[in-house]
């Protein structure tokens, strides 16, 4: 069945709904780098971001997609950084954001795996 | 032929010693890639050799860096090799001159005083009795030495030592024993046959009746060859692998032989090489001031020897290089601990994106390029850009609207092969845009690109092109009353040898106090992106401690010469950072 074309359209639902969304991605993460709990998503590291100079990459993002569950998203953006280390030092928290992203691309794929 | 059965042990040991040896040799040479092994057949067949025997006469036997060390610590490990060793070949030339013959069983030197009563009666005999006796009191000095180590090792120059893993110190017991084994046997057959010299004669001479040696005799030859068979036969699973190890390192080295970026053969034979000696451990900053024992190259070496993991050895370290510049066998411990990062690393074949977007400016002779670190720190890109106008040089800011990264953070991670296609990418860009010198901000780029690109033209840190404007005369210093202390960053001093270029220009600006650690021995920041898991707090304990270092020389200001540095090092500190760009464009006049 087509939708109807009133004109305008409205949002995909943005349900976070977290009895299915793959939450055991973010304890699985933290185990390897505790650190990720600290962030406040206050956005520091991507503004900082040298690849995110060039493209989409958002850690802020990422690690909010990744709190959430939403992991499905994340693949394209975290293999777009570089390790170069920027975010960590902007991060007023202390978060070992190079860890992070190494930890959450090992995790993706082990996910993608079995 | 001269034969006991106590020479049954040491027989045994010998053989499987030489054995275990040439098996392993044998595996390494055939395992290395095959423009390596053409390497090492044109170096052994080559007059070069000479300087490679030279060098494990030098290091080997006589352990120079060692000395340079310490001086006891030296005189202990170079009495105990070169001692064993001029035993061994002097050993064989008495029985071979005893005997007349030139083949004798291969024992024979060992035992040599239980086979021969007969004192020396020629002039030769007599000469080369007297130098076994020395070489024996050289040797059985450092084994007195080797004690004394254990209780006092500040007198060897060394806080803390190594922590010996259970084989090790069977076999350092071994090693312990053999030689005053072999003076007491030595000892107890000359006092039986008025045979010893001035030093295995000290015994007979000092007692009247022989009837206690005639006791002790035997069962001490038997304990002599007993712990030689003991020491021969675990040397393979110790420490004491680094004795044949080195020699082959060194020959390895000379042939132009080095890592790969994989666990190599060449990675094997230096992890062999290892002696434990423990010289790294006070040079180890996280050790020093955080406590983490694991990173340690002798405790990270030993646990890929015994192919333990120890990913937090591998991951937590700073890879500022100290521990490798201490070490007396040269172990490359930087490279090691990426290759082991890599071999940890489950997402091997990892690409990343191709960035189409990225672009850098050209239309200059000279391009600047400041680097990601550079971009975070704005102060030093804008000091740049004016000692460059200053300079009236010809110049372009390549990355003006940001850079990529280098890919030298992701080598250090050990994702090798994006760090490659980072590296490729980057290295495109930079040669688009036709420049004839590169000038960067950051070591760590700069370490990059003059090891990993091809890039074919000149590549400078920014100190060193400060360095050449300013004997050309391009610009000039007012110089003024400030005092400045330097601290040495990690890649710039250790990893590229770039310790005068900004020293030279503080003395032109100012006066320059030096820390008590300066140069290759100056302390890593804390910020270093070596390290893949350090914590925030961890590296907050090593930052305040390196800066703390600083503040005492009570100069003014501290400079740096790396933006990483910077960053780390700013905060509400006693004592002004600032890099030495922004130095130079305070001051500079046309």
């Amino acid at each position: 069945m087509s939708a109807k074309n009133f004109g305008f359209s409205i949002h995909k639902d943005r349900q976070i709904d977290y009895d299915k969304n793959y939450r055991e991605f973010y304890y699985r993460v933290k185990a390897v780098e505790p650190s990720i709990s600290l962030c406040i998503s206050c956005g520091n590291c991507t503004a900082t971001c040298s690849a995110g100079n060039f493209t989409s990459m958002n850690l802020r993002n990422v690690i909010l997609l990744a709190a959430r569950g939403e992991v499905n998203n994340l693949g394209d953006n975290v293999s777009a950084c570089l390790l170069c280390g920027k975010c960590q030092l902007g991060c007023p928290r202390g978060v070992n954001t190079r860890n992070v992203v190494i930890a959450i691309r090992k995790e993706l794929k082990i996910r993608r795996k079995p | 032929m001269n034969f006991d059965p106590f020479i049954i042990p040491f027989s045994v040991g010998a053989t499987f010693l030489f054995v275990w040896l040439f098996g392993k040799l044998f595996g390494w040479i055939y395992t290395l890639p095959k423009r390596d092994q053409k390497k090492l057949q044109r170096h052994v067949f080559s007059f070069r050799i000479l300087r490679t025997f030279g060098e494990i006469v030098r290091e080997c036997l006589l352990h120079f860096r060692l000395f340079r060390i310490n001086a006891l610590l030296g005189y202990m490990h170079a009495s105990l090799a070169a001692g064993w060793f001029l035993l061994i070949i002097f050993g064989t030339v008495e029985s071979k001159v005893q005997s007349g013959k030139a083949f004798n069983m291969p024992y024979d030197p060992i035992f040599y005083r239980f086979f021969n009563h007969a004192p020396a009666h020629t002039i030769q005999l007599q000469t080369l009795s007297f130098l076994m006796d020395t070489f024996l009191l050289l040797v059985l000095s450092a084994v007195v030495f080797a004690w004394f180590k254990r209780l006092r090792s500040k007198w060897f120059g060394m806080r803390r030592t190594t922590r010996q893993s259970r084989v090790d110190r069977v076999a350092l017991t071994a090693l312990w024993l053999v030689f005053p084994l072999r003076f007491l046997a030595e000892s107890a057959t000359g006092a039986i046959y008025g045979n010893g010299d001035f030093f295995t004669g000290i015994l007979g001479r000092a007692s009247e009746s022989d009837a206690v040696f005639r006791m002790i005799e035997y069962p001490a030859w038997w304990a002599y060859s007993i712990s030689l068979c003991g020491f021969f036969v675990l040397l393979p699973f110790s420490r004491y692998m680094h004795i044949p190890a080195e020699i082959i390192l060194v020959t390895f080295r000379r042939a132009g032989i080095g890592h790969l970026r994989r666990f190599s053969a060449f990675a094997d034979i230096e992890v062999e090489s290892c002696s434990r000696c423990g010289v790294c451990i006070d040079t180890c900053q996280l050790q020093k001031d955080v406590d983490i024992r694991e990173v340690l190259p002798v405790y990270f070496l030993r646990s890929i020897r015994e192919r333990d993991t120890n990913e937090k050895g591998a991951s937590k370290c700073l890879v500022c290089g100290k521990c490798a510049q201490a070490c007396p066998v040269r172990i490359d411990v930087n490279n090691q601990r990426i290759v082991q990062r890599e071999e940890f690393n489950s997402n091997k074949n990892f690409q990343p994106l191709h960035f189409e977007k990225a672009q850098y400016s050209g239309g200059g002779k000279i391009g600047y390029y400041a680097g990601c670190m550079t971009h975070l720190t704005p102060s030093i890109k804008l000091a740049m850009v004016k000692i460059l106008l200053a300079a009236e040089a010809d110049f372009v800011f390549l990355d003006q609207e940001g850079s990529l990264c280098c890919g030298r953070p992701m080598l250090l991670a050990g994702e090798f092969n994006g760090a490659a296609a980072i590296a490729m990418r980057n290295e495109k860009l930079i040669k688009d845009c036709g420049i004839e010198t590169l000038i960067t901000s950051c070591p760590i780029c700069l370490k990059m690109f003059s090891e990993e690109y091809q890039l074919n033209i000149p590549v400078l840190h920014h100190s060193q092109y400060i360095e050449q404007i300013l004997e050309e005369n391009k610009i000039t210093l007012n110089l003024n009353r400030s005092s400045y202390t330097y601290h040495d960053p990690c890649e710039l001093g250790r990893g590229l040898g770039i310790y005068d270029a900004p020293r030279s220009i503080l003395t032109k600006a100012g006066k320059l106090i030096e820390p008590d650690l300066v140069r290759k021995h100056a302390p890593c920041c804390g910020g270093s992106i070596g390290s893949v898991n350090l914590t925030h707090a961890e590296k907050k304990a090593v930052t305040t401690i390196a800066i703390g270092k600083y503040v005492e020389t009570h100069a003014d200001i501290l400079v740096v010469s790396c933006p990483l540095c910077k960053k780390t090092f700013v905060g509400p500190n006693k004592i002004k950072v600032m890099d030495i760009a922004e130095i130079v464009a305070d001051r500079c006049e046309k």
